[in-house]
């Protein structure tokens, strides 16, 4: 029996590795799925888009997305290795300290966005602590930890110690990363502004200046599309899968008023020989599977998504987390609510401007930003309107934004909704979590009032 | 010859002929069976002096002194054979291979004997247990021959799915009985069956089914689920040269095919026209049945010629102009129905196996070899099973003192396809729940678009699916396995009373799987070509040092020590080119980018030592105690030793009291015992495991499964009360068991909240009690002067497994999740199924009460909290088999009943939503109202009057997340087997070379009687490369088999 200990040691699988290879797993699944969720769900929720078939999600048929709950706790696991590699003496780097709480912070807040009230204090706590069934904490709570988190975040980050690889994201660039730190401080403090006075530390922010001042700061992962692994997942799925997803209405009308050119990059025209070849046509989001393939005659009369870039090329789409639009889109909400004293048309055509490039669309800005509707008018619902439109496949961020703003108004739940009417504003616990952490699913179904897809959260009450 | 002498006589019982008793003069080659009339005749026999023993099965046997003269003919005319007080006589084969007089045993143990198992055969002879042993549960796989079969054996004592498979042991040695998926690089799961497969029916001398922990406690940790001792045939008891022939030739088709509806095609919103099958036409990209009624009218198919001589689907070679539309035209064809197009995609299968022995052998030694070919087509087009097994069996008394003897079976077996499971495009069944009911399946059988033949495949729909064909023919799975299971034994009599055995065996196997895809395949674009290779090692060296003594009149004392070292190796290599350059070409160099690959290699362990001792008193009362200890090089130093103990007591009541005399044997028994386990290789500490890189960056992904440096062995402990009892001169017997068991500390991967950073963990908890009781009912109702006779036996069982403990603050412990989730609760019954269904009124006062609640817009309220379904497991399971003989004839009957268990089918579910199934004919035309009520705003109730349009209401109701809604009694009466077999008398054939020839019909699995009429309740479900019980999950038809078996002996 004396060499049962090395028979029992593992060959195959280390028991010590370096952060940056628990990072790049972090960052190339997190980020990837960002974009996914925002293909499948964050764009049609905001009706962007339109499903034509398996209307189910566009109809507010909706259950408990728990693979996306998994996904994430799950990926929390490989950040708190990161924390212990990061924060042990003998290994000690603050960088990749400060990248795994910045990380952090952006799930925990997706996931309390998502869900409502979710486990983050006694989270990921199974090895350290023997914790299993961790408490669920309030949103209010967990936004108080998350923006914390990012200021020590960036309290590390300045430190400036060298990061040896891991990094999809930016390739070792810390001032970017402070940059994203602080934007996504930016988003969240705006996330809970009605709930809190967050003007100081916005104002401070603006200050500083540490945040994205141009698309080159974007979070953006850029697939490398060597092998299957690595491609914009939409494109190595059957073309059922792609085609599912269509103009909608929504976006058709706004588009075509505004005469806005991202039309032509997102969306291609109607495959009906018959029609004008240059006709683009949208369908009404949220109908019922026979009224949705049947719709204008049928799927030929309605516009695909532009399958040159979202389905024939395994890296023509770069993976989301956050970027500079959204920020100045922000700081014109900060500013036309007066939290900062700065000009929010300029933050604004800024942001307008930034999306365009973003998406590489030639737009003649002086005469787009001057028409109606997209002039600045010191209207909120206009700001909001663009941060929508660019927030194409940036998450569930414009379903949050709708949610805290009301805007932009012209979502409106499809004629045949199965939700009364209403959208939905978070989705079902997972089936797993009555199962396996029961006690305080239920302490957190109870507080909510019930486990239902239109209980709202604390930041938009 | 020249002045030799024959003898001859008749073999009776009390009166009617005994057919098939053993004659032979001992010590010669001369020998012989009676026939079906009892008679025998030995002819040739050189003159002397010899003694005639005549042997059959529960009679005592008659030895018959004789002295031969020169030419003459000795009858010996009736000889009467009496029945030996049944049973007293029998031997069982026992755990370490010893054999016991099944009198003194002092647990339940059956014996199967080979010859039930190939007439009638099964290719996986784990199914051939079906219905044939009390509490013996066979689930058989759904991927046709070649599938894995799950067998227990009372019940689950492990939670752990896939651990519960009892150990198989042939010829001493321990096998694998692993079922290893296949699951990733964006496959489905293919099953290449379980590990006890490989076992040859034709080979088999007998199976001894060891239940309980009393009998197993010598094999040690590995015995808990129960002991199947498979012992292979040998030259034993053969004078000369023996040849026997087997042939069985047996034909497969489909069981049961889902009820599919005929009345409208493809489409949606009753509308199709087929243009390119993208979504082109008119729903041309739906693959739902909601389409227009199949009335004959005309529409353009995928299967309509165009002008240009091609089929409308061929749409990348048809003519276009500079637009890219299509210059051909496409002529409309009928819209008709097509009801058998599913079920002419099936074919009859067909097995076919050729068996040859030759057994040898004289007083110091024998040997038998045995070829066995096996070849299957399947039900499916281009599926196959094929199996070569190689046998040997000889020992040779070297000495008078020392025995040395050796088995081997060599066994090759592939298959150039094996067919794909779970949901997704590549399993075929998945195809025909999206489907166009208008389809001709013939028109797909050409699957290549002209002149584009590997690189594009031709289809009604390219959205989502493949060809079924195309599948079938250019979507392969193949694997060849080889496998040799073999010892070597010496056993050495040191004294009278002290033996001495050396043993050391290996089962091996080596087994490579490659799959590939062809080009234009949905899920690969650019083909793949994969490679898994499973590589296993088991070395058992074991000694067993044994002393009997009768010590005085009255007692008789047995008693061993021995020790066994057991080490398994495991290699995996999975390497996979998931996109080709060039297609047709399926090997690495191929490959269009970085080969994703896997290597996952264990080893383990473990040293025993142990000692028995058996002492009867009288004869009558008999006293069994065993003890073992092992180490396990899987657990933690300190915890590394375990020892555990048996004891069993059995008395033959009816030879220490007098009985009434109806009671001719009566024996009752008692066991207790604990049995130790240890747990799989590296569970003690945390790994990171490797993903593919992305771009340049490797990539780590941290444990998912939290292991644990703490770990105790874990303790089952059991009770076994029973009972023998034979009536009337033995033509009854019953034999009843009770037991009990209780497993603690129990090595669980505990499902955790992934919140908690683990999807589970490795710990030491629970206490799973299992109790049951198991039936075995033997009886000859009827039995005549004419030679006919009518025996019956009833093998009934019922298991109850019920969690008493987890750990503290735990209640529920996750056992499997697919769809629904099968949960062990404190205080519930092992296999509880849970899953969610809609809200109900839930007030008894209520004149609503039970129906289901609906919204304002007439959709039935989800409800989000799960709910208790049902449970997986029967409540009991009946195996009925009777046997009528008369002359020549015999004709068997089984049937397999299992009571209770529900399963959840998923083709029902999701075939509901796209409008294949039968019963989504209704309100198609009208809509149709959903049964139940709506909520006042007072609270009160009001039937539902809200009329939704047929898809939708389908799409709601039968939505794969209503688990309820897809729930089934799997309650089933199989006819499991009908045989009906001759035997050439023996005077036809006294002039040939041949001595025997039987020729059986035989048939498999013919009837199904259950609840629902789309699928066998008999299936099982992959997840994660677990096999999960109680869900359907597209599988493939079982098969019914029928054919005939012949068997000729020389």
């Amino acid at each position: 029996t004396n060499d049962f200990e090395a028979i029992n040691t593992n060959p195959n699988q280390p028991e010590v590795v370096t952060p940056n290879l628990l990072l790049s797993t972090v960052i190339s699944s997190t980020v990837s799925r960002n974009a996914l969720t925002g293909w499948n769900n964050g764009n049609i929720v905001s009706q962007l888009t339109a499903k034509i078939n398996f209307t189910g999600f566009d109809r507010y048929d909706w259950g408990s997305e728990s693979g996306l709950w998994n996904h994430y706790y799950g990926n929390l696991s490989e950040i708190e290795q990161i924390l212990q590699i990061s924060r042990n003496e003998t290994s000690k780097n603050t960088s990749y300290e400060g990248i795994a709480l910045v990380l952090r912070s952006w799930i925990y807040s997706n996931l309390t966005d998502n869900w409502g009230d979710v486990p983050f204090s006694e989270a990921i706590k199974g090895q350290t602590d023997g914790n299993f069934t961790p408490v669920y904490d309030s949103q209010e709570e967990i936004y108080t930890g998350v923006l914390a988190d990012l200021v020590t975040a960036e309290t590390l980050l300045e430190q400036g110690q060298p990061i040896l690889g891991g990094d999809l994201l930016y390739n070792g660039d810390l001032l970017k990363w402070r940059k994203l730190t602080n934007s996504l401080r930016l988003r969240y403090l705006m996330r809970v502004s009605k709930r809190k006075d967050v003007s100081a530390e916005i104002r401070q922010i603006v200050t500083e200046g540490m945040i994205f001042t141009s698309n080159a700061d974007n979070a953006v992962l850029k697939y490398a599309a060597n092998s299957q692994v690595d491609s914009w997942p939409i494109s190595i799925g059957r073309i059922g899968g792609f085609d599912e997803h269509r103009l909608s209405k929504t976006s058709e009308t706004l588009l075509k008023d505004f005469e806005d050119n991202r039309l032509f990059s997102w969306f291609q025209p109607t495959d009906n020989k018959e029609d004008d070849p240059n006709l683009f046509a949208g369908m009404l989001n949220g109908l019922s599977e026979d009224n949705a393939s049947t719709f204008n005659g049928g799927a030929n009369n309605v516009s695909r998504l532009n399958q040159s870039f979202f389905y024939d090329a395994p890296d023509a789409v770069e993976a989301p987390l956050m970027q500079y639009a959204e920020v100045q889109f922000i700081l014109a909400e900060a500013a036309q609510k007066g939290f900062i004293l700065e000009d929010a048309k300029t933050f604004y055509e800024n942001g307008v401007i930034a999306s365009f490039e973003y998406w590489n669309t030639s737009q003649d800005f002086e005469t787009y930003l001057s028409q109606e509707g997209v002039a600045y008018d010191g209207g909120l619902e206009t700001i909001m309107t663009q941060k929508w439109l660019a927030s194409f496949l940036v998450g569930l961020e414009s379903w949050y934004d709708f949610r805290r703003t009301g805007f932009p108004s012209f979502i409106v739940p499809g004629q045949d909704n199965v939700n009364n009417n209403q959208v939905p504003v978070r989705f079902l616990y997972p089936d797993n979590e009555q199962t396996l952490n029961t006690e305080n699913y239920q302490n957190a179904v109870s507080k909510m009032g019930s486990d239902d897809i239109n209980v709202k959260g604390w930041w938009e009450k | 010859q020249n002045g030799s002498a024959t003898i001859k006589g008749v073999i009776l019982d009390s009166g009617s002929p005994l057919p098939g008793a053993t004659i032979y003069l001992k010590s010669t080659d001369y020998g012989t069976t009676s026939d079906f009339d009892g008679k025998f005749q030995i002819s040739g026999v050189k003159p002397g002096s010899y003694e005639l023993l005549i042997t059959f099965m529960g009679y005592s046997d008659k030895v018959i002194s004789v002295n031969l003269v020169q030419n003459q003919v000795l009858d010996l005319g009736r000889i009467i054979l009496e029945a030996s007080s049944e049973a007293l006589e029998e031997v069982m084969i026992t755990a370490l291979g010893i054999k016991r007089e099944t009198k003194a045993l002092t647990y339940a143990a059956q014996e199967l004997k080979g010859e039930e198992m190939t007439s009638a055969r099964e290719t996986n002879i784990t199914n051939s247990l079906s219905g044939r042993s009390a509490g013996v549960q066979v689930v058989g796989g759904s991927s046709g021959v070649g599938s894995t079969s799950l067998i227990t054996i009372r019940g689950e004592g492990s939670l752990i799915p896939g651990q519960n498979s009892p150990l198989f042991v042939v010829d001493g040695i321990p096998i694998n009985n692993n079922t290893i998926s296949n699951r990733s690089e964006g496959n489905l799961e293919t099953d290449y069956g379980n590990g006890a497969q490989d076992i040859n029916p034709d080979d088999v001398e007998s199976m001894t089914i060891l239940k309980g922990p009393n009998a197993t406690a010598l094999y040690g940790s590995r015995g808990s689920n129960g002991v199947i001792l498979i012992t292979t045939k040998t030259g034993k008891g053969s004078r000369g040269i023996g040849v026997t022939y087997n042939q069985n030739v047996t034909f497969e088709s489909a069981l049961r095919i889902p009820k599919y509806q005929n009345e409208y095609g493809q489409g949606a919103g009753g509308e199709f026209e087929f243009f390119d099958g993208f979504g082109g036409g008119t729903n041309d990209n739906i693959d739902e049945s909601w389409g227009p009624r199949l009335d004959g009218r005309l529409v353009v198919q995928h299967d309509s010629p165009t002008s240009s001589g091609l089929r409308a689907g061929d749409f990348a070679v048809r003519p276009r102009d500079e637009n890219g539309n299509f210059t051909d035209e496409a002529t409309a064809t009928p819209w008709i129905s097509r009801p058998n197009n599913i079920k002419d995609f099936f074919k009859t299968g067909y097995t076919i196996t050729t068996n040859v022995a030759v057994t040898g052998g004289n007083e110091d030694g024998n040997l038998r070899i045995s070829y066995t070919d096996l070849q299957n087509e399947g039900i499916l087009p281009n599926t196959d099973y094929n199996r070569r097994t190689y046998a040997f069996n000889g020992s040779y008394k070297l000495k008078e003192w020392l025995k040395v003897s050796s088995s081997v079976n060599y066994i090759n077996s592939n298959s150039k396809n094996r067919p794909n499971n779970s949901y997704g495009t590549e399993n075929i069944m998945y195809l025909w729940v999206w489907f166009g009911r208008q389809i001709d399946m013939n028109s797909l059988k050409d699957y290549w678009q002209p002149g584009l033949e590997g690189l594009q495949q031709f289809n009604y729909n390219y959205n989502w699916h493949d060809n079924p064909y195309f599948t079938m023919f250019e979507n392969t799975n193949a694997f060849d396995k080889d496998r040799i299971i073999g010892n070597v034994k010496v056993d050495i009599n040191l004294t009278d009373d002290l033996t001495l055995m050396l043993r050391s065996g290996m089962d091996y196997g080596n087994d490579l799987r490659v799959s590939k895809r062809a080009f234009s395949t949905q899920r690969f674009a650019n083909g793949q070509y994969r490679e898994d290779m499973i590589y296993s090692k088991e070395q058992n060296t074991d000694f067993l040092l044994s002393y009997s003594k009768k010590i005085n009149e009255d007692f008789q004392l047995g008693t061993s020590f021995g020790g066994n070292h057991r080490k398994e190796e495991n290699r995996y290599r999975r390497i996979s080119a998931n996109s080709l350059s060039v297609p047709g070409i399926f090997n690495f160099q191929n490959a269009a980018e970085p080969l994703s690959k896997t290597q996952f290699d264990d080893t383990k362990t473990v040293n025993s030592l142990y000692a028995f001792i058996n002492v009867s008193y009288k004869n009558f009362l008999f006293l069994d105690i065993t003890g073992r200890n092992d180490w396990s090089s899987t657990l933690p130093k300190n915890n590394n030793s375990y020892f555990y103990p048996s004891v069993g007591l059995s008395a033959i009541v009816s030879d220490m009291v007098e009985l009434p005399s109806v009671i001719s044997f009566a024996k009752v028994r008692a066991g207790w015992a604990i049995v130790g386990n240890d747990t799989n290789a590296y569970n003690l500490r945390n790994t990171f495991s490797f993903d593919e890189p992305f771009g340049s960056e490797q990539r780590v992904s941290a444990s998912s499964i939290l292991k644990n440096e703490n770990l105790k062995p874990e303790e089952s402990q059991s009770y076994e009360f029973g009972a023998d009892i034979r009536l009337f001169s033995g033509s009854v017997g019953l034999d009843v068991t009770y037991y009990k068991s209780s497993v603690k500390n129990q090595i669980l991967e505990l499902p955790v909240s992934i919140t908690s950073g683990f999807q589970s963990r490795i710990i030491n908890a629970g206490e799973i009690e299992n109790k049951g009781i198991e039936i075995v009912l033997n009886a000859t109702p009827l039995k005549l002067k004419n030679s006919f006779k009518w025996n019956t036996a009833v093998n009934f069982s019922s298991n109850r497994g019920t969690v008493k403990k987890l750990i503290d603050g735990l209640d529920t412990y996750q056992v499997s999740e697919n769809y629904i989730q099968v949960l062990a609760k404190v205080g519930g019954r092992v296999g509880d199924v849970y899953g969610t269904g809609f809200v109900e009124v839930n007030d008894p006062n209520s004149e609503f009460y039970g129906q289901v609640i609906h919204n304002e817009s007439g959709f039935s309220l989800r409800d989000p909290n799960l709910k208790k379904l049902g449970n997986v497991n029967p409540d009991f399971m009946l195996g009925f088999q009777n046997t009528f003989s008369y002359k020549g004839f015999e004709l068997g009957v089984l049937f397999d009943w299992r009571q209770g268990g529900v399963v959840n089918s998923r083709t029902v579910l999701i075939g509901g939503t796209s409008g294949m199934m039968d019963f989504t004919v209704v309100g198609r035309e009208d809509g149709i109202i959903s049964e139940g009520v709506i909520q006042n705003a007072d609270g009160s109730y009001r039937p539902n009057d809200v009329r939704l349009s047929g898809r939708d209401y389908y799409w709601w109701k039968y939505n794969r997340g209503n688990e309820e809604v897809g729930m089934f009694d799997a309650s089933f009466l199989k006819l499991r087997e009908v045989k009906l077999s001759y035997q050439i008398p023996s005077k036809l054939i006294h002039k040939t070379p041949f001595e025997a020839i039987t020729l059986s019909v035989v048939g498999r699995n013919l009837a199904l009687w259950t609840e629902n009429k789309h699928f066998d309740p008999e299936t099982l479900s992959f997840n994660g490369g677990t096999v999960v019980p109680g869900v359907e999950d597209m599988a493939t038809p079982s098969s019914k088999s029928y054919g005939f078996n012949l068997n000729v002996k020389f």
